[in-house]
């Protein structure tokens, strides 16, 4: 049957034109296809996104030390993370660059250890997430809900307008236990011997974050995901403090 | 090198992702009134559908599930903001405003017009003008039959005109 699609029949041109869109936004969002064998989930999962899952495991985690059941922990860790001003994460993760990126480098299962701290700081309703790697041009990858800021030696050398990264669940009680379900972070508390493991999975991407019921402190958390037949370790993160006076 | 089932699921979401992405986004900026948060559901949207891997094969329409995945991830953004937002009605419109001069302006324009009409019809309108659909597209999305697809369509675009022309605005 031949269908007729068009507007003219009996649509009123005066009302449509109102309606037509003359001042749309442009996007950034590219959408590539999986390279065969190599990186099948990862490209889908930005380093920003992965560092601001760590942080979150890990306050929740880190709240779970002292306290005794799952439900306590969350509500713990929810509580603890929104008092908290600001929080830095030192990791190390495998990375190789990426020219055509959003972001300037990949996790990659064949990458290159490379170090980094995430600073999240929350100001008021807003929350700016800052990576900075420990590399030769000083990298420095700035997020603030609006837009993408790439520095390298101090110098201000990408800027994008649209930032991709949904930070807004990191402000709000409200907001974080929505996005974490639809994130499919399901946590997982386990304890062996003297420690307490907090686990995620979402895909093939594991999270698990150690702590030390005696010692009550975080012994690290690492990031995983299945590479040839194994799970490969792509992100480590050595160390969390909260409420460290902001950085420049 | 050969492609793994999940693999040619994954390069057909993302073709597809990518062809219609403009579509797609513009839609959820007429519909959420952000650029950035327009951004952010379309993205979000990519990476549950991604999340399916293989089992995007067992969906024969990909362009239709997509979109209708689209409305919902927005439909489900204004829910949560829905309750701090009220919508201005067309009383206070005036000829400047049928003028706008950004996306701002623009959105607020549209959304004034849209709020006077049953959701079905301001559906279909939105899905034509922004998501850039066929009439038999829309139809499949919405699951409902093309002649209903143009009727609401038409009906929309009849109430409107006359609400504008009550107030002497066209």
């Amino acid at each position: 049957m031949k269908t007729n699609n068009n507007l003219d029949n009996f649509s009123d041109n005066r009302v449509v034109n109102l309606l037509t869109p003359r001042f749309t936004p442009t996007t950034s969002l590219e959408f590539k296809a999986p390279t065969p064998r190599r990186r099948p989930l990862w490209q889908a999962i930005r380093i920003g996104t992965v560092a601001a899952m760590v942080a979150v495991v890990v306050v929740i985690g880190i709240s779970g030390v002292q306290t005794s059941t799952a439900r306590d922990v969350v509500e713990r860790a929810m509580t603890q993370l929104l008092e908290s001003d600001n929080y830095l994460v030192q990791f190390t993760a495998n990375v190789t660059e990426n020219k055509n990126s959003r972001e300037l480098y990949d996790i990659d299962f064949d990458g290159t250890p490379r170090k980094g701290i995430v600073e999240i700081r929350k100001e008021e309703s807003n929350v700016i997430m800052a990576i900075k790697w420990q590399d030769e041009a000083r990298t420095m990858e700035l997020y603030n809900g609006e837009s993408y800021q790439r520095y390298q030696n101090g110098q201000l050398v990408l800027e994008r307008p649209h930032g991709g990264i949904d930070l807004s669940p990191l402000a709000s009680l409200e907001k974080l236990k929505p996005y974490a379900a639809a994130m499919g972070w399901l946590l997982k508390f386990r304890e062996e011997g003297d420690m307490v493991l907090v686990s995620t999975r979402g895909d093939k991407v594991e999270i698990v974050a150690r702590f030390s019921k005696s010692e009550g402190r975080l012994l690290g958390v690492e990031c995983s995901g299945p590479y040839n037949g194994q799970q490969v370790t792509v992100l480590t993160v050595e160390r969390i403090d909260f409420d460290v006076p902001p950085t420049e | 090198m050969k492609l793994t089932t999940e693999n040619k699921q994954l390069t057909r979401l993302a073709e597809l992702m990518q062809l219609e992405r403009d579509h797609l986004f513009q839609y959820a900026c007429y519909r959420l009134g952000s650029a950035t948060e327009a951004d952010d559901v379309v993205q979000d949207l990519y990476l549950r559908l991604w999340k399916q891997g293989a089992r995007l094969a067992e969906i024969e329409d990909l362009k239709g599930y997509v979109y209708r995945s689209l409305i919902n991830s927005c439909t489900s953004a204004l829910r949560s903001r829905r309750q701090f937002a009220t919508t201005e009605t067309l009383d206070t419109l005036s000829s400047d405003d049928l003028a706008p001069k950004d996306f701002e302006q623009e959105f607020r324009l549209i959304e004034r017009l849209m709020a006077l009409l049953p959701d079905e019809q301001s559906e279909v309108i939105r899905l034509r003008i922004y998501g850039g659909r066929q009439f038999d597209e829309i139809a499949s999305i919405c699951n409902i039959p093309l002649t209903t697809a143009k009727s609401r369509f038409r009906y929309g675009i009849d109430k409107l005109r006359e609400a504008l022309e009550k107030r002497g605005l066209i």
